[in-house]
Order: C-alpha cells, then structure tokens, then sequence
C-alpha cells in the first residue's frame, strides 16, 4: 500500500495586517480628500455640449424663480469678486432675461467672462 | 504545590462580520454623497465693451418659438448660415438677447447651434 503524505492543514492566512493597511489608507484618503459641497438649491441645469472645465473659484447657483445663491445662502451678488473665474449653476427654468441681468451685475463687478454650467445629453 | 498556568489559548479566528458592515456603510455613505451627473461648461463672454467689437450687428433675439438675426425672424436652421455671413473670424463676438420669456435651456440650444460653427465667443446681454 503505497502511503501517500499526510496532507498537511492549511492554516489560514493572517489577513489582519492587510485589514490594518488596508485601513490606514482608507482613513489617509478621508482625511487627504476634500468633500464638494453640495447644491444649496435643486438645480437641472439645462442639457447641452461644452468644454471641459474645472470648477470656479466662485460657484453660483440661480434657481428657477431667478434667486441666486451664493455658499448656500440665497441673497445678492456678493462684492469684491472682481478678477475670480465664475461659474454658474443655473436652472434650465430660468428665465434668460434673469440669466442677463445676473450677467449685467457680474460685468459692472469687474468679471470679464463666465462658465454657464450645462448637462451632458 | 503545583503552579497552574492558564493553558496557552488558541487564537480565535477574528469574526469579519462587524468589519463588513463598517465598509459597506462607508459604501454606502460615499455613493449617496458622490456626485454622477456629467457636466460640461460653456464659456459665456460679458462683453468687453464697444473696443472689442468688429463688423456688422450680429444681435440675436432669442425667443421660445424661434429666432430673430438683427431683428428678422429667421427659422433655428437658417440661423448659423446666416451668421456665418456677418463675421470674419470665429473669433468675432456674437450678441444673444433673451426675448418673450426664452428659458436657459432655449439660450443654451441657441449657442450650442452657433458653438457648432466654431462661432465661440458669444455674450448674453439684456
């Protein structure tokens, strides 16, 4: 009779330091990363094609009845904004007059050019 | 006398139910505040005053129904041939002007008609 060897237990494998990495880099990455705040308003930007782009140093939102909202508080165009690159959130509601007069303000407040923020098809 | 030492305990297998939970709830938590919706950007002049314009009027009248070329109704598809003819360069600064309650999305489709040609520089006035 031939004796084959005796097979061997296989222990399991110690995961625990792979857990404790693992960890470690989980809680590196919460505290390295910086959270986009969330929309102060529901916003449905309108649907279109544009370019790539990174968000402003300003962040604008103007929602359907034409009230702009700024580090979510709604209210008027915040001063000394001049020279900052704008975007703007606004709802494909909007009326474009409104639109307009918020473009009027951020002209005479020194702002030479904005991104209107639109949604992929 | 005899010194009874706790018998050596066998390591237990660590129980990798709570460590489970605790990863999904951080799943969880990271795909509700995570962000899919896919945005782009359309560069919109404010105009740079009368120094930076060249040419003909190029003023567009945005209105629901249709469009309006220096004050002609003209049909969306017949829009960007006739614009083309009034600049030089695609560089040249197209004016749009939202008229009887035109919406966002309305002026959005307007320049995304123009931003076809190459016709870039575009300004919203009121």
């Amino acid at each position: 009779m031939i004796r084959l060897c005796e097979p061997r237990r296989t222990r399991p494998e110690n995961i625990v330091p792979m857990i404790n990495v693992a960890f470690l880099l989980l809680i590196f990455f919460l505290m390295t990363a910086v959270i986009a705040p969330s929309d102060p308003v529901r916003i449905a930007p309108p649907t279109g094609l544009g370019d790539e782009s990174d968000a402003g140093e300003l962040i604008l939102y103007i929602d359907a009845d034409g009230t702009l909202w700024k580090d979510g508080t709604p209210g008027a165009l915040p001063e000394g904004i001049g020279g900052q690159s704008v975007t703007i959130r606004a709802d494909q509601n909007l009326s474009g007059a409104v639109l307009a007069d918020v473009f009027g303000q951020l002209k005479r407040a020194g702002i030479e050019g904005v991104n209107l923020v639109v949604a992929r098809p | 006398m005899s010194l009874a030492l706790q018998p050596p305990r066998r390591r237990r297998v660590m129980s990798l139910t709570p460590m489970i939970d605790v990863v999904f709830l951080l799943l969880v938590f990271f795909m509700l505040a995570a962000r899919f919706d896919q945005t782009a950007v359309l560069p919109v002049a404010l105009g740079g005053g009368a120094s930076d314009y060249s040419g003909p009027p190029r003023l567009i009248d945005v209105t629901p129904g249709g469009v309006r070329l220096n004050g002609v109704a003209t049909e969306d598809a017949d829009l960007v041939a006739a614009v083309l003819l009034l600049v030089e360069t695609s560089n040249d600064l197209v004016i749009l002007r939202a008229r009887d309650g035109a919406d966002v999305q309305r002026l959005v489709d307007v320049m995304g008609l123009l931003r076809e040609t190459g016709l870039s520089r575009l300004t919203l006035v009121e």
